[in-house]
């Protein structure tokens, strides 16, 4: 039980980054994009390439990840979001659908077909706590993922960019009357989104093989993690995301795991049609 | 789009013989099995648009409709030994079965929550059919499954498959299509344009949504049907998320909304690939691109862009024959009057989309 409860932690974690990625940008911009999950596939396959390929230490890898991340975001603000910004919900889910297509073909014929596995963070023999084994890499995703989510919070509670980003986020048109500059705020709301969807794409490389369809899937489970939190939401997403790697855990562990992700799907259906809004969602109306 | 009646004979029985000579002007079989394949996409594609297109419901649940037709029929004719016809008549009934039940989470949820329900749906039961290898075949899916065949006729080579698909083909467009002319069809519309409005008018909108449901999942029951038995062979892999994407995609790039837009985005998508193959490694990167530039610039898709093409250059003449509306004789203005008017193009444009509008316009003027 406690270790189910530390691995589904561990990778609720993930999901709670993942989550916090994929709602940060409709948050602020109304977009919701399914590309996401090949930032989360980026996030990957540079920490493969840095720490496997180019031999690179791996805190170092990391912030060469985080770094590149930053441009990925620019360029998703200005090549995917600047042509769909005040398009219907429809043409922005297939737009970004189209995208992460384009995506996943381009990362295939960057890093081939085979997958990449990557080392973890720390010795890989477990520590024993408590009665329950827990291996390095999985106390590193629990500090980084509380170090992220208190930067993240600081950042929009304590800091001017962070206020910028709420008042962006309520009503942009008055945002820029009010002599804010809606463009860099937004292109920022891009960074920090390719941050996290990178940040986790590195901390979940050494769990998973490295595919270039890798992303897609837990993108799946963070937007998943996001409506069971209440769509929009951060404290949603970073619940969400973590009620879905325990659920996922403990589903695998007790039930069946081969059936975890039909009863993880299950679950969040039937979370839904008890309460349409999610754990945490406020009522609002759709953003169109 | 109206043609006149001495047009649209002539028209039809063109168009019919066209579609008889289509698979023989096929060279291989590759190509009159992807003939096929288009025709299985239109009936999907024309039973998403009630939900996707009509009502303005972004599902994606399509997927997992088709495949619980194609296995559904699969696993009659294989290993329960049932004729094809009892298979579709059985497929048509458990996705209408499941459609309806669905569709009631509809009630509930809207915008992104009904996309993450409906891609879970079809998730569910890809997974399913996955592990559920006693059942299912599991990864390798069902193979040996038998051709089409009604009492003793059989329909074993594709010429022969691609004239019954095209007949059932154009029964299920005609049913589409009559649909659209009954109290649910313009109830669709009317909660696409403002679900609240018609909820208010005293519209069930709850028993609509489920009704369109119930009808896009037949469709695709009847498709994964066809699909089937026509392939002799379904696995899970077929029924993954990109399928999805590419129905949603069918859709938009014909032109959401329209059942002209729905085949039209079939055949161009089933038919990308072949087009594409000189770019190898680089078709999948440009198909993704063109998704993007198609919903990007051509709003309303390739049929929405030819309707706008079509009333941007011989379009005043809809004028003259408004559908449903009163004879030339009988109107009271005439397309002269408005330019004389000089009104803006833009106001012809919007003058000649709705038929009751024809009337309005005559009125302002």
């Amino acid at each position: 039980m406690g270790q189910l409860l530390i691995s589904g932690l561990a990778i609720g974690c993930i999901y709670s980054l993942a989550s916090l990625g994929f709602v940060i940008t409709f948050k602020s911009v109304g977009i919701l994009n399914f590309a996401y999950g090949e930032m989360l596939t980026l996030g990957a396959f540079l920490a493969a390439t840095f720490v496997v390929s180019a031999k690179v230490p791996l805190v170092l890898g990391g912030l060469l990840v985080l770094i590149a991340m930053m441009g990925v975001g620019v360029a998703f603000a200005y090549a995917v979001y600047r042509p769909l910004r005040n398009k219907p919900v429809r043409t922005v889910v297939i737009a970004t659908i189209g995208v992460s297509i384009a995506l996943q073909a381009l990362m295939l014929l960057i890093w081939g077909p085979y997958p990449k596995s990557v080392p973890a963070l720390g010795s890989s023999s477990p520590i024993h706590l408590l009665g329950v084994s827990i291996l390095p890499h999985n106390l590193y995703i629990f500090a980084i993922t509380i170090v992220a989510v208190g930067l993240l919070y600081l950042l929009y509670g304590k800091t001017s960019i962070g206020w910028k980003m709420q008042a962006v986020a309520q009503d942009a048109e008055a945002a820029r009357l009010m002599g804010i500059n809606v463009n860099y705020v937004i292109v920022f709301t891009w960074v920090l989104s390719a941050l996290f969807g990178g940040l986790a794409g590195f901390l979940m490389a050494p769990l998973f093989f490295v595919t270039t369809t890798v992303g897609f899937a837990v993108m799946l489970k963070a937007f998943a993690a996001c409506i069971i939190g209440g769509f929009g939401s951060l404290e949603g997403a970073i619940i969400g995301g973590l009620f879905v790697g325990v659920a996922e855990s403990l589903l695998a562990g007790y039930v069946s795991s081969a059936y975890k992700d039909v009863l993880t799907f299950g679950l969040l259906i039937v979370i839904l049609l008890v309460m349409p809004q999610g754990l945490f969602g406020e009522k609002i109306g759709e953003k169109v | 789009m109206r043609t006149r009646k001495s047009i649209l004979i002539p028209g039809l029985i063109l168009a019919a013989a066209a579609l008889i000579v289509l698979p023989h002007l096929m060279t291989t079989d590759y190509w009159r099995q992807l003939l096929n394949q288009a025709v299985v996409y239109i009936v999907i594609v024309v039973g998403y648009n009630f939900v996707t297109g009509d009502i303005g419901q972004l599902s994606m649940a399509q997927q997992g409709f088709f495949a619980i037709g194609a296995y559904t029929t699969a696993l009659l004719t294989t290993q329960a030994g049932w004729p094809w016809w009892a298979a579709l008549v059985a497929s048509i009934c458990v996705t209408g079965f499941v459609g309806a039940v669905v569709g009631i989470p509809t009630l509930r949820v809207r915008g992104q929550y009904l996309i993450m329900v409906t891609m879970a749906f079809s998730e569910i039961i890809r997974l399913v059919a996955v592990n559920w290898g006693g059942l299912t075949g599991g990864a390798s899916g069902v193979t040996k499954i038998p051709s089409p065949s009604i009492g003793g006729w059989q329909f074993n080579t594709k010429t022969s498959i691609y004239y019954l698909f095209i007949a059932m083909a154009i029964v299920m467009i005609l049913i589409a299509w009559r649909v659209r002319r009954t109290k649910y069809g313009r109830a669709f519309l009317a909660i696409r344009d403002g679900e609240l409005a018609a909820d208010v008018m005293g519209l069930n909108t709850t028993y609509v949504k489920v009704v369109a449901f119930f009808l896009s999942a037949v469709f695709a029951g009847v498709a994964g049907n066809m699909f089937a038995s026509s392939f002799n062979y379904i696995s899970p892999d077929t029924f993954g998320l990109s399928q999805t994407v590419l129905i949603l995609a069918m859709l938009l790039i014909g032109g959401e909304g329209s059942i002209a837009g729905a085949v039209v985005g079939a055949i161009i998508l089933t038919y990308l690939p072949e087009l594409l193959r000189f770019a190898h490694s680089y078709y999948i990167l440009i198909y993704g691109m063109l998704i993007v530039l198609i919903t990007l610039f051509l709003p309303g898709g390739v049929v929405g862009y030819a309707k706008r093409l079509w009333s941007s250059t011989i379009g005043p003449k809809v004028f003259k024959t408004p559908p449903g509306g009163p004879s030339a004789s009988e109107r009271k203005f005439d397309a002269k009057d408005l330019f004389d008017k000089n009104l803006p193009l833009g106001k012809l444009k919007e003058v000649e989309s709705p038929p009751g509008a024809v009337k309005k316009a005559g009125d302002a003027t």
